[in-house]
């Protein structure tokens, strides 16, 4: 997984949690940063057209990260059934994780259709814990 | 399912896989049940890759047991083949990477059985289904040369990982192209 990826991934998710614009201290708690490696990161973010981000506001994704948050936590949630679901493996969060960035979309898309994701996907994504929130339910 | 034997012949894989294989003995430490295996991520992707190809050989066997004989057959049974061979060798990379990791278990047949028989408009037509399976396997091939350099893998070993990727790549795309072909001609 890159920086960015994770990045994207934490600041959706909070933005569906809490609202946007997300304070660059509560990007720092999820992804357990500095807050200096947040605002290093911020105006990478920004300049690639996925943030916009007021100093003293917070950060507000872009319409294209809204974009790539959901494809990227899209195809998370589909490593994580398809390893935990069909490769059998024991500890999802750490195998998707290792999985993360070598599977891309495109081959994502095959394996979804080996998995049962959710309708509400990637809205149930519970970044604390690295995974969809359902997973362990289902 | 990878079969015992066609893993235990390793004699059958490329000079270059041979090359691979001397590579990874001499340079990485065993694994232990103590201590986490070796280039983990590489041998997952590589897992995703038996996977697959092994989806293909199963789907592939489904079908022609429905099929008629005549060109469509034997070109999805040309497919199984091919797809057979790069499972193999596949899982001979992984052992190669891990010897304590038995490929044959990684990807076991009571995993593939549940998808022999999808159904739906994307399976209905065999030579879809072969075709998308063989884009699937080239774009994972790609991606994962692409990937290659942010895995742990040194950097002889990612030399010959990538050619070696490269080359299942391209079989891939000859296969993607044999099935287009087929449906033109139809």
């Amino acid at each position: 997984m890159t920086a960015v990826t994770r990045y994207l991934r934490a600041i959706y998710a909070i933005s569906r949690r809490e609202g946007a614009p997300v304070a660059t201290g509560a990007i720092a708690d999820a992804l357990e940063v500095t807050p200096a490696s947040v605002s290093e990161m911020l105006p990478k973010l920004a300049e690639a057209g996925l943030i916009q981000h007021e100093k003293y506001t917070g950060v507000t994704l872009t319409d294209p990260g809204i974009t790539a948050a959901e494809d990227a936590l899209e195809t998370y949630c589909i490593i994580e059934r398809f390893v935990g679901g069909v490769l059998s493996l024991e500890d999802v969060v750490g195998e998707a994780q290792q999985l993360d960035g070598v599977i891309h979309r495109g081959v994502a898309d095959r394996l979804d259709m080996l998995v049962d994701r959710r309708p509400e996907c990637p809205d149930c994504f519970d970044p604390a814990r690295d995974r969809c929130q359902y997973l362990a339910d289902d | 399912m990878i079969s015992a034997s066609s893993l235990r012949s390793l004699c059958a894989l490329s000079r270059r896989d041979k090359v691979i294989m001397t590579i990874h003995r001499s340079s990485q430490p065993m694994a232990t049940h103590d201590h986490p295996p070796v280039h983990l991520r590489l041998v997952r992707a590589l897992q995703v890759g038996v996977f697959l190809e092994e989806l293909t050989v199963v789907r592939g066997n489904r079908q022609l047991e429905q099929l008629a004989e005549g060109p469509t057959a034997d070109l999805i049974a040309t497919m199984v083949d091919d797809a057979a061979a790069r499972r193999d060798r596949l899982g001979g990379w992984i052992e190669t990477v891990d010897p304590s990791i038995s490929a044959d278990q990684l990807v076991r047949p009571s995993m593939l059985e549940p998808y022999a028989a999808l159904e739906g408009p994307s399976f209905e037509d065999p030579l879809d289904d072969q075709l998308y399976a063989g884009e699937t396997a080239y774009k994972f091939y790609a991606d994962l040369v692409d990937t290659l350099p942010a895995l742990d893998v040194g950097r002889g070993d990612r030399d010959a990982l990538t050619a070696a990727l490269l080359s299942l790549r391209e079989e891939t795309a000859a296969g993607v192209e044999a099935v287009t072909r087929r449906m033109g001609e139809r």
